[in-house]
C-alpha cells in the first residue's frame, strides 16, 4: 500500500495529496504535525532523513521532491491524466512548478513565517525551542530557523516578499487570460503546484489578491475548487487552514 | 526544423543546453552572448528572454528561455535520442537529481570560478570599468549580484566558505553513487549526468585539494568519462575564450 507522510493540504504538503485523489488512488495517510514539529522528530527522520515533508513510499521508493512526486504519481498510476503530451506544454508546466519552488514559495513563507510561525515560537518556552531547532538535520534549514526564531523580518524584507507574490498572481493572471489552465487546455501538475500555494491567497493577501486585480486567477480558483478531489483533499486537513479552505469552497460554489 | 541557441562559454547554464544538443546529435545554429561584455541585455535578448537569461534556446520559433529547463525540454522534443528514462521512477530520479545539483552546485560553482579564476584577471581600471557597464544592468534585482561580486571581493571568505560547504554536501550526495555505478542512475547515462557535469567539470580546478582521484575516485573518473564524451568535446568548440581555463559570470 502506498504510504504519504504529510501535513495538511497546504503548500508542498497538499501538492501529493492534491494528485494523489485527482487520481483516486487509495494510499495510507501519516499525519505529520508541522505545528508540533513533528518533521524533526526521530520517528519521521527514520523515514525522511532530511526532515522535510512530504515523503511519498511506493515499490519501496522514498520520493521526497514534492513537485516531481506528483508528476511521478500521474505516471504511476492509472486515472485522468495530469500532464500534458506536447514538450513544449510539458515544459510549461515544469516552469510554473520551477517559479513556484525557488521563488514564490519562499516569498509566500517569509509572510506566512511572519503573521503566523513566528509569533507562535516566540511564545514558546526559548529553551524548548533551542532543543526543537538543534534535532534539524539539514545544516542550512537549522541557519534558516535560529534567524527566523531570532529575529523578525524587516520591513524591506516583507515588502520584498509581497512585490514577489504580486508578480506571481500577474503572472498567473496573464496567463489564465489565454489559457484555462496555467499549461494548456488542460488541468495539470502546473495547477495543482500552483493551487497549492495560491488557494487562500484571497483571503491571507487580501490586498494583493483581488478579484478586480486579477480575474482570470479569480475564476480558475473557482473551478479547481470546485472539483470533487479538492474537497476530498481538504478533509485531511486538521489546522484552520484547511477549515478555511473548505468555507471558502462553499462561498465560490455560490457564485 | 529549425534550432538556434544562444549561449555563452560552455560552463554551467550553457554548457548543460550545449552538451544536450551534441548528444541528440540534431543540427543547431548556435550564436554566442558574451555575458561579460553585457550582451545579454542588449534589446534583440531581452525580447527572447526580458530578465537576460542565458542559454535560451528558440526551436522551430518557440522561444524556450528558462535555462534550467532545456535539458528537461530536449529530452521530451528528442524522444528517440533516449535522453532520459521514460519510466515514471527513472524519470522522478532524473529530477530529483537535477533539482538537487542546481540547488548545491550552480551559485556555489560560479562563485568560486568568478574568484579563483575570474577576478584575479582584472585590474583595478578592468573593475571599474567592469562597474560602470553592470550600472546599466536594466533588471534591478541583478544589479547587487553583479556589485557584490566586484566590490566585495575581499571580505568574501565567509561567502566561499559557504559555497565550499555546498559542494561537499554534493560530493557527499554524488560519490558513494558514482564509486559503484557508471553514471548517477546506475547504468543508463542522462540529463542527470549532463546537468551535474556541466557545473561539476571545473571542480578540480577550483577545489583540487577535495576533488581529486584519492578522496572521490568515483566523481574523478565519472568527470572523465563525461568528457570523452564527443558531445562535451563538440560543447567545447562553441568556447571564444582562449585556452582551456573555464569562464564563470556572477550569478
Amino acid at each position: 500500500m502506498l504510504q504519504l507522510y504529510t501535513w495538511d493540504p497546504n503548500s508542498n504538503s497538499g501538492k501529493p495529496i492534491f494528485a494523489l485523489k485527482e487520481k483516486g488512488v487509495e494510499f495510507e495517510f501519516h499525519y505529520i504535525d508541522l505545528l508540533r514539529f513533528e518533521q524533526h522528530a526521530p520517528e519521521y527522520l527514520a523515514v525522511n532523513p532530511s526532515g522535510t515533508v512530504p515523503t511519498l513510499i511506493h515499490d519501496g521508493r522514498h520520493l521526497t521532491e514534492s513537485s516531481p512526486m506528483c508528476e511521478y504519481i500521474d505516471a504511476a498510476f492509472p486515472g485522468p491524466s495530469l500532464r500534458p503530451t506536447d514538450a513544449r506544454e510539458l515544459y510549461l508546466m515544469r516552469r510554473w512548478c520551477r517559479d513556484v519552488d525557488t521563488k514564490y514559495a519562499p516569498a509566500l513563507s517569509v509572510l506566512g513565517w511572519h503573521a503566523f510561525m513566528g509569533p507562535m515560537v516566540r511564545q514558546m518556552d526559548p529553551k524548548e525551542v533551542e532543543r526543537l531547532i538543534a534535532r534539524i538535520p539539514l545544516k542550512e534549514r537549522r541557519i534558516a530557523w535560529s534567524t527566523a526564531v531570532k529575529s523578525t523580518f524587516t520591513e524591506e524584507q516583507l515588502q520584498g516578499a509581497r512585490d514577489r507574490v504580486a508578480a506571481w498572481i500577474k503572472a498567473m493572471d496573464d496567463r489564465l487570460k489565454e489559457s484555462p489552465y496555467l499549461a494548456g487546455p488542460t488541468y495539470s501538475v502546473a495547477d495543482i503546484v500552483c493551487f497549492a500555494n495560491a488557494y487562500a491567497l484571497p483571503v491571507s493577501q487580501p490586498q494583493l489578491a483581488t478579484e478586480a486585480k486579477a480575474p482570470h486567477y479569480f475564476a480558475w480558483l473557482s473551478r479547481i475548487y470546485a472539483r470533487p478531489a479538492i474537497r476530498e483533499a481538504f478533509k485531511l486537513g486538521r489546522t484552520p487552514l484547511a477549515a478555511r479552505a473548505l468555507q471558502m469552497i462553499e462561498e465560490f460554489g455560490k457564485r | 526544423m529549425t534550432i538556434e541557441l544562444y549561449h555563452w562559454e560552455p560552463t554551467g547554464d550553457s554548457a548543460k543546453a550545449l552538451i544536450g544538443l551534441h548528444e541528440i546529435g540534431v543540427a543547431f545554429t548556435g550564436r554566442y552572448v558574451d555575458v561579460l561584455k553585457f550582451e545579454q541585455y542588449r534589446p534583440e535578448h531581452l525580447a527572447l528572454a526580458p530578465a537576460g537569461q542565458v542559454p535560451v534556446l528558440v526551436h522551430d520559433g518557440e522561444v524556450f528561455n528558462e535555462p534550467r529547463l532545456l535539458l528537461e525540454y530536449l529530452a521530451d522534443a528528442f524522444p528517440q535520442a533516449k535522453l532520459a528514462p521514460r519510466d515514471a521512477g527513472g524519470w522522478y530520479d532524473v529530477q530529483d537529481w537535477v533539482r538537487f545539483a542546481d540547488a548545491q552546485l550552480n551559485d556555489a560553482v560560479r562563485l568560486l570560478g568568478w574568484h579563483a579564476i575570474m577576478l584575479p584577471e582584472m585590474s583595478t581600471a578592468d573593475r571599474t570599468a567592469f562597474e560602470q557597464k553592470f550600472a546599466g544592468v536594466p533588471v534591478k534585482e541583478q544589479q547587487a549580484g553583479w556589485a557584490a561580486v566586484v566590490r566585495d571581493a575581499e571580505s568574501t571568505e565567509n561567502k566561499l566558505e559557504n559555497a565550499r560547504g555546498r559542494v561537499r554536501e554534493a560530493l557527499a550526495r554524488m560519490e558513494p553513487v558514482l564509486a559503484k555505478s557508471e553514471w548517477l542512475l546506475g547504468g543508463v547515462h542522462s540529463i542527470a549526468d549532463i546537468n551535474a557535469f556541466a557545473l561539476a567539470w571545473p571542480l578540480p580546478k577550483l577545489m583540487p585539494d577535495e576533488v581529486n582521484a584519492q578522496k572521490t575516485p568515483g566523481v574523478k573518473n565519472w568527470l572523465q568519462r563525461m568528457a570523452a564524451r564527443p558531445a562535451f568535446k563538440a560543447a567545447m568548440s562553441a568556447r571564444r575564450a582562449a585556452g582551456e581555463v573555464p569562464r564563470f559570470a556572477p550569478a
